[in-house]
């Protein structure tokens, strides 16, 4: 739940960004009205933006931020939205928090397997560099869990309670 | 020729293009690809780029089982090259006409199986009773 009555759904960390599992289970679970996709790549890409809002239902709003713009419009989206974040990468999430950004807990959705990272769940693989990240991340008072699907058993990662 | 690629979630495109050549017979440059749980979209890209390379064909058409889901994500990127299109809502229908108009242009393939995979979609219930309804009328 989000902070001082906002509505702030979900935050995710998803390298697949906006997919199936986000549009048809947590958009449908969370009653999500709108996708705040943090991603600098993608967000100065005007043809992966094309094709992501392409493949959004029309009853949910999505917008494309770095973590500055991402910053300065928060507060206003998740007054009038039931709002869900999502991040491709820790790096971003954590420049987002050391910039002023709240976050009461991030679901670890989706790191694919690249070359030297090590398994912690079916679709989540992380390397020794954004493990440090995620566990700078956990030592801030903010909530990490791994689960796929709303329907799956939510797995606490880190020191997080 | 325009090269075919399936692409699905789990092992639906590879099964899938088993049942077309069912009723077709052993079909050349149609290539599936399975997306597992774990696997990149860069590195479902490298997959579909090789492919690509491989087939030595001038136009691609690439289906995806859903719009929205990473096999669409990876595939639409490559839209950037004209020669390559990417259609949604992957099944049985779609894929067996488009082996039927492997020599058309790839905007005209495209068009005609999309068509098919509309069509392919029937209530039986319903139709049967717009049938006999109009029947009794007459």
């Amino acid at each position: 739940m989000g902070r001082n009555g906002s509505v702030l759904k979900i935050v995710r960390l998803d390298d697949r960004l906006v997919h199936g599992q986000i549009i048809n289970n947590w958009c449908t679970s969370e009653n999500i009205t709108e996708i705040l996709v943090i991603n600098k790549e993608v967000a100065s890409n005007d043809m992966r933006k094309t094709f992501i809002q392409m493949s959004v239902p029309e009853s949910i709003t999505i917008l494309f931020c770095d973590v500055l713009g991402a910053l300065e419009i928060i507060d206003e989206e998740s007054e009038f939205e039931n709002l869900m974040i999502v991040f491709g990468n820790p790096f971003e999430i954590l420049e987002f928090i050391e910039n002023g950004g709240k976050l009461d807990s991030i679901n670890i959705g989706g790191m694919s397997f690249k070359k030297g990272t090590k398994k912690l769940s079916t679709a989540v693989y992380v390397n020794d560099e954004e493990l440090g990240i995620l566990s700078k991340i956990s030592t801030k008072n903010i909530k990490l869990e791994i689960r796929l699907l709303p329907t799956d058993k939510s797995k606490k990662f880190l020191n997080s309670n | 020729m325009v090269g075919i690629i399936v692409i699905s979630h789990g092992p639906f495109s590879k099964a899938l293009i088993e049942s077309a050549q069912m009723v077709y017979g052993k079909q050349e440059k149609v290539e599936a690809l399975c997306l597992e749980a774990g696997v990149s979209m860069d590195s479902l890209r490298n997959k579909i780029n090789k492919i690509i390379t491989e087939f030595k064909v001038n136009e691609v058409l690439i289906m995806v089982d859903l719009l929205g889901g990473t096999p669409y994500n990876a595939s639409s990127i490559e839209m950037e090259n004209s020669n390559i299109n990417v259609i949604t809502g992957l099944n049985m229908p779609m894929l067996l006409e488009a082996l039927l108009f492997r020599d058309e242009t790839l905007e005209n393939i495209s068009s005609i199986a999309t068509q098919a995979g509309r069509s392919g979609i029937v209530n039986v219930k319903e139709k049967l009773d717009n049938i006999t309804g109009l029947k009794n009328i007459n």
